[in-house]
């Protein structure tokens, strides 16, 4: 009996081997998290509580000005954000406008390729479903937003993907209720993922994934130019191969 | 058949050739612009396999040699 060839398990057993390896040297900051916390300097401390910034695990604050974001449509302004690794965006419209609300967006991939996008949900604090569902979009009305109003207690905003809790707040000194606060470009919301929504974690293909497209979080684009290169080659080369292979295969050539 | 062998054989010494000449490359470039070095070792440990695990597999399954 033919002795079975050794190459596919010296191959397997290398591999691994250097896998292995590899992910056991990989920086605690992958594993946990690659977003480093961000800091702003907005006075925070003057309208919400330390403990909700110290309960989640990454916050945001904005103020819903007109210097905020990108308006579309004349009327809604979009504020890109990233939290907790999510890529999202939070619109609002613009104020005096006859309808007010806001809705936050949540962009997945689709495939590693292609992005999608829901519409998140929203539940204030009692676990009242606060949304009004206009077509695909979820929004929060200023309406809802002032009924549920309630100092210090956050409003829930959710899809199938992650949730995150948002905190409204406005100096009453200066406005009298929230939708004055909205018109005079004064009322601000905190963003709070906590530590079990994060999305930044990273495995060893979601690696691979980024050298090959050069996004290596702490490494100089040039540099993974420099280091991706081969991959594609490779991959080139098997491309090339295989439809060699199925050319040869074709029982008329 | 032969020039698509000599092909894969010349891609192969080149992209050998090519990461041990990037490897001070990087590390020099990692140091001058204070980059993570550990993660410039991870990058470039991973190129290094992907490469490898891939043309394995073309060696395996697509470039193999018939047995006479």
């Amino acid at each position: 009996m033919e002795t079975p060839p050794l190459s596919p398990f010296v191959f397997v057993i290398t591999f691994l081997a250097v896998f292995g390896l590899l992910v056991a040297i990989m920086p605690v900051e992958f594993l946990e998290a690659s977003e480093e916390y961000r800091e702003q300097n907005l006075p925070t401390e003057e309208y919400f509580e330390a403990m909700d910034l110290e309960a989640y695990a990454e916050t945001l604050l904005y103020w819903m000005n007109e210097t905020g974001g990108k308006m579309v449509q004349g009327y809604l302004y979009v504020v890109k954000m990233d939290i907790g690794g999510h890529d999202c965006s939070y619109e609002y419209t613009k104020a005096n406008y006859s309808n007010p609300y806001i809705q936050l967006r949540h962009y997945y991939a689709v495939w590693w390729l292609f992005t999608d996008c829901c519409y998140m949900k929203w539940t204030d604090a009692n676990g009242v479903d606060r949304t009004t569902k206009v077509g695909v979009t979820n929004r929060l009305t200023l309406s809802d937003l002032e009924a549920s109003y309630e100092d210090a207690q956050p409003l829930t905003a959710k899809c199938k993907h992650f949730q995150v809790d948002v905190f409204f707040d406005y100096n009453e000194t200066a406005y009298s209720s929230v939708e004055d606060a909205w018109n005079h470009h004064g009322l601000m919301f905190l963003l709070g993922v906590e530590f079990d929504q994060m999305s930044t974690g990273l495995n060893a293909w979601n690696l691979i994934g980024m050298i090959l497209f050069f996004k290596m979080p702490s490494i100089p684009p040039p540099f993974s130019y420099i280091i991706g290169v081969p991959i594609w080659v490779c991959i080139a080369w098997l491309a090339f191969a295989f439809i060699i292979a199925v050319i040869k295969a074709l029982p008329f050539t | 058949m032969k020039s698509h062998s000599n092909l894969r054989e010349r891609i192969i010494k080149f992209v050998k050739y090519y990461f041990i000449i990037i490897l001070p490359i990087v590390m020099v470039l990692g140091y001058i612009t204070s980059s993570n070095l550990g993660y410039v070792f991870l990058a470039y440990g991973l190129s290094v396999s992907s490469f490898y695990m891939l043309m394995k597999i073309d060696s395996i399954f697509l470039s193999r040699k018939k047995k006479a």
